[in-house]
């Protein structure tokens, strides 16, 4: 216990990086893979605005990415992130890294929430003339809405573990917390403290996650 | 008001090449109903299909109100789209929309103020009797209400055509008998012409004035349901109005006077 009394400062400084690193990643994964996960949507073969050579080329994009080792694509990165936050050590500099990584996770999630989408509701409101600003607003988010939530939930749950990779390159959280004390120092209960945290986190999550996609959801 | 013109629909099913429709004409005058009756794959929904280009005609033209939808571009297409109104078996509603969401969808689309939105979705869900459902969604509604929802809908635009496909192929009949009740008044009050595609015989003979029977991707009889006298000659139409005339009396008509009363 006292060992955890005299770590509080940086127990609560490695809870603040973990939180900062997992929403800047998922911020990234809305706001790019989302447009990014519309697009594979739309342009997937027999799909609105099919187009095999956008499809295949950000198909394969999406994979290569999602092939890496997360650890493997940190290293890789390093150079990136120096160039765009200027450092390559700090939380900063791991949510480069875990950005890139979130992005493609989250597109392909998109795009599978959207195939959910009855094709004829979709059809009726290509029927009614609506163009495809509204069809992507109107019909496809709104019609999707539950699963983009689960597999929002979903990556905020990945990356809080994904983070905990990126203490290995500096990148700070409890999970290097966890490592630094708990697996180098064989400091078990700064160890069990963190994964306790981790549990704690994971757990909050599912929960408004689940919560929120069922409330959004009136097909029952 | 709707025209086809030597409009055909291929497509590539595997390796082979399916002719769904064969080259083939149809005019439907202004403020008729117009029904095209036929047994599953005989290619009727395909050339529903046509009439706003779900479906691009492999050959032949598309006419709606005189206008060529077949040589429009994607804008003007959206535009001429928007006085086509359209309504399905699966009623193909937003689910996780309200009533009158699913109304005002279209309306936004076509790019109308707020105010004027709302009071249209008003209107249309007066039209259908649903005025008092605006604020539940679809998956609290019964079928009927669902398809009368997809009705307010398909009229939301003041559209001067409405097609339907299949609309009353997953109701009961005394539901399918208010259904049509509502498409004949549409038709009567708001002077829409409808094309409606439908295996149900009986839905056919209730509610149009023309029917077309297709078989194998043809129209192989035309039918003028007003004549006083009519002699269907293929065996198709035969079959399909002795079976009627066998049932007419006791299953539809019955139970929709009992509806009535």
């Amino acid at each position: 216990m006292d060992s955890i009394l005299a770590l509080k400062a940086e127990i609560i400084r490695a809870i603040e990086q973990t939180c900062a690193m997992v929403s800047i990643s998922v911020s990234a994964a809305v706001i790019v893979g989302m447009p990014i996960g519309i697009l594979l949507f739309l342009t997937a073969p027999g799909h609105l605005r099919s187009n095999r050579l956008l499809y295949g080329v950000l198909s394969y994009i999406v994979n290569l990415v999602r092939s890496f080792p997360f650890l493997i694509l940190l290293v890789a990165l390093i150079p990136f992130s120096r160039m765009i936050v200027g450092t390559a050590i700090g939380p900063l500099a791991a949510s480069v890294s875990l950005s890139v990584a979130a992005i493609p996770f989250y597109a392909r999630l998109v795009e599978q929430s959207l195939r959910e989408v009855p094709k004829g509701v979709i059809e009726a409101a290509v029927a009614s003339g609506a163009p495809m600003k509204h069809i992507i607003g109107g019909v496809l988010l709104s019609e999707a809405r539950p699963g983009l939530v689960s597999g929002l939930t979903v990556t905020i749950i990945s990356f809080i573990s994904y983070s905990a990779a990126a203490g290995t390159v500096g990148g700070g959280g409890i999970g290097d917390l966890a490592i630094r004390y708990g697996y180098q120092r064989f400091d078990t209960e700064v160890m069990v403290a963190c994964i306790v945290i981790l549990v704690v986190i994971v757990q909050l999550v599912q929960w408004i996650g689940s919560f929120a996609a069922s409330r959004l959801d009136k097909r029952k | 008001m709707i025209t086809f013109r030597e409009v055909s629909k291929q497509y590539k099913a595997g390796r082979q090449w399916i002719e769904a429709v064969q080259p083939t004409s149809l005019h439907v005058e202004k403020g008729q109903i117009q029904g095209i009756i036929g047994f599953s794959g005989a290619g009727k929904s395909t050339l529903l299909r046509m009439a706003n280009l779900l479906e691009l005609p492999t050959t032949g033209e598309v006419y709606i109100d005189g206008q060529e939808l077949t040589g429009l571009n994607a804008g003007e297409l959206r535009e001429a789209r928007r006085s086509i109104g359209m309504i399905f078996q699966h009623y193909n509603l937003l689910s996780n929309e309200t009533c009158a969401a699913n109304v005002e969808f279209v309306l936004k689309a076509a790019g109308l103020p707020s105010r004027e939105r709302k009071r249209r979705v008003e209107e249309c869900l007066e039209i259908v009797g649903l005025a008092d459902k605006a604020k539940q969604y679809p998956a609290q509604l019964s079928g009927g209400q669902k398809q009368r929802v997809a009705i307010a809908r398909a009229l939301a635009n003041n559209p001067k055509v409405l097609l339907c496909d299949e609309p009353t192929s997953a109701l009961d009949p005394v539901t399918t008998l208010s259904i049509l009740e509502f498409l004949e008044k549409i038709n009567r009050e708001l002077q829409v012409t409808i094309l409606l595609v439908t295996h149900e015989i009986q839905v056919a003979r209730r509610l149009c004035s023309r029917i077309a029977v297709m078989e194998s991707g043809e129209i192989t009889e035309r039918l003028d349901m007003n004549h006083p006298e009519i002699k269907p000659v293929t065996q198709l139409g035969r079959f399909l109005f002795d079976s009627a005339e066998m049932s007419s009396s006791s299953s539809v008509q019955q139970k929709g006077e009992g509806y009535r009363g």
